[in-house]
């Protein structure tokens, strides 16, 4: 087995991973999206190292495996912005949340307060 | 929402009755695991409270009794299921003022601090300036609280860049004693930071973009029931640089028409 073939077991070993990921997890388009990206290119360049060859050569970039550690770091750094926006972003829901959760909470309680004072059956007995 | 629940609410109390002509005022502790003072400090707002105010304790995720306290002294509570903060449970705090139908609210910390019986000194400097924001303000001349040191360099130059952003002279900016009116009752249950000095710095740049009116009024501090104030430069340093980095993020974001300030509600 050479490392032609190696590469392109292991990226198409890791197309199944990340559908299987996408199928079992459902995870959101936004986020799946991204990893098809990244799956594809990673086939299409163990396919076809000389598309690499080529596009290093475009920009001016003397190994090409440089290109694809940049392309790649880029990627990576992208996700883990939109990462960090979107735990800011379920933070923000999460305290909305817990905001109401606590309102609706003092409510009810006030409610059942105001329920035991009618009922003089009711053997429990409240502050108020 | 629970728009719905107000009508009968704020016929019911019977302290707080609008038709009283008197401004309903809410006063809002967030405590978070201060159990041991809070007790204390009830029965002390309790008794000094001015006549229309009701008191609020927003426990925030306590794991100790801290809201059977506030519940076995008959006020009310709200009981955050996570710990969110001080902002966080501030926010909660005014969200429940304004469904509730409250025109003031007042922000007073459980460690016994503030004094309750500044209050009225807060509403009269609200009635005399039209001010929508006031701030109880440790260092305007009354009382001896002092700051020594590289932290009370951070926090007067704290102060002087607030005072521009606001258009008034502030010289306490991070006073966590405040009286809000009902505009900015109706701002903060909907734009209340969580984040560190999002409560204090961050709220009053938000207050001042919105338009709102801020003022300050001099008051007198009494000490902490624990825990000392840190003088360590270092800590000043990362103090200065935190608080600065809020300032500037809240700054550079864009403003919002106020005109949506209802929404929360709605």
């Amino acid at each position: 087995m050479n490392a032609y073939s190696l590469g392109l077991v292991f990226s198409l070993l890791v197309l199944v991973v990340i559908f299987l990921r996408l199928r079992n997890s459902r995870m959101q388009e936004r986020y799946a999206t991204w990893w098809l990206v990244i799956a594809f290119f990673l086939i299409l360049i163990s396919a076809f190292p000389s598309v690499l060859n080529w596009l290093s050569g475009l920009v001016g970039i003397v190994v090409p495996l440089n290109l694809a550690f940049f392309l790649a770091g880029v990627v990576i750094l992208l996700m883990s912005l939109q990462f960090s926006v979107d735990l800011s972003h379920a933070a923000e829901n999460r305290r909305r949340l817990a905001e109401e959760v606590a309102i609706l909470r003092a409510d009810v309680e006030e409610l059942q307060g105001q329920l035991r004072a009618e009922d003089p059956d009711d053997t429990t007995e409240t502050g108020n | 929402m629970s728009g719905g629940v107000e009508t009968p609410r704020g016929s019911r109390a019977g302290r707080g009755d609008p038709a009283c002509g008197s401004p309903r005022l809410l006063i809002i502790i967030p405590a978070w695991n201060e159990a041991e003072v809070l007790g204390g400090v009830l029965v002390d707002v309790l008794e000094r409270r001015p006549p229309n105010a009701d008191v609020l304790v927003v426990s925030d995720g306590s794991t100790d009794a801290t809201a059977d306290i506030a519940r076995g002294a008959g006020v009310r509570v709200l009981d955050l299921p996570i710990n969110l903060g001080v902002g966080g449970a501030m926010r909660a705090g005014y969200l429940y003022a304004l469904r509730h139908g409250y025109r003031f609210a007042v922000q007073l910390d459980a460690d016994g601090q503030h004094d309750p019986g500044e209050i009225p000194s807060l509403l009269e400097t609200q009635r005399r300036d039209g001010a929508d924001v006031v701030i109880g303000a440790r260092f305007a001349g009354k009382g001896d609280y002092r700051v020594r040191g590289p932290r009370r360099w951070a926090m007067s130059l704290l102060s002087r860049t607030l005072s521009r952003v606001c258009h008034t002279k502030l010289t306490d900016t991070t006073s966590g004693f405040k009286l809000s009116g009902p505009r900015a009752v109706a701002l903060f249950a909907r734009d209340y930071p969580a984040e560190y000095l999002g409560d204090t710095v961050e709220a009053l740049v938000i207050a001042a973009r919105a338009g709102l009116k801020v003022a300050q009024v001099g008051v007198v501090m009494r000490p902490r029931a624990g825990g000392t104030p840190s003088h360590n430069p270092l800590s000043s340093g990362l103090f200065l640089l935190r608080a600065f980095l809020a300032l500037a993020v809240s700054l550079s974001r864009p403003r919002r028409a106020p005109a949506n300030s209802r929404e929360v509600v709605a």
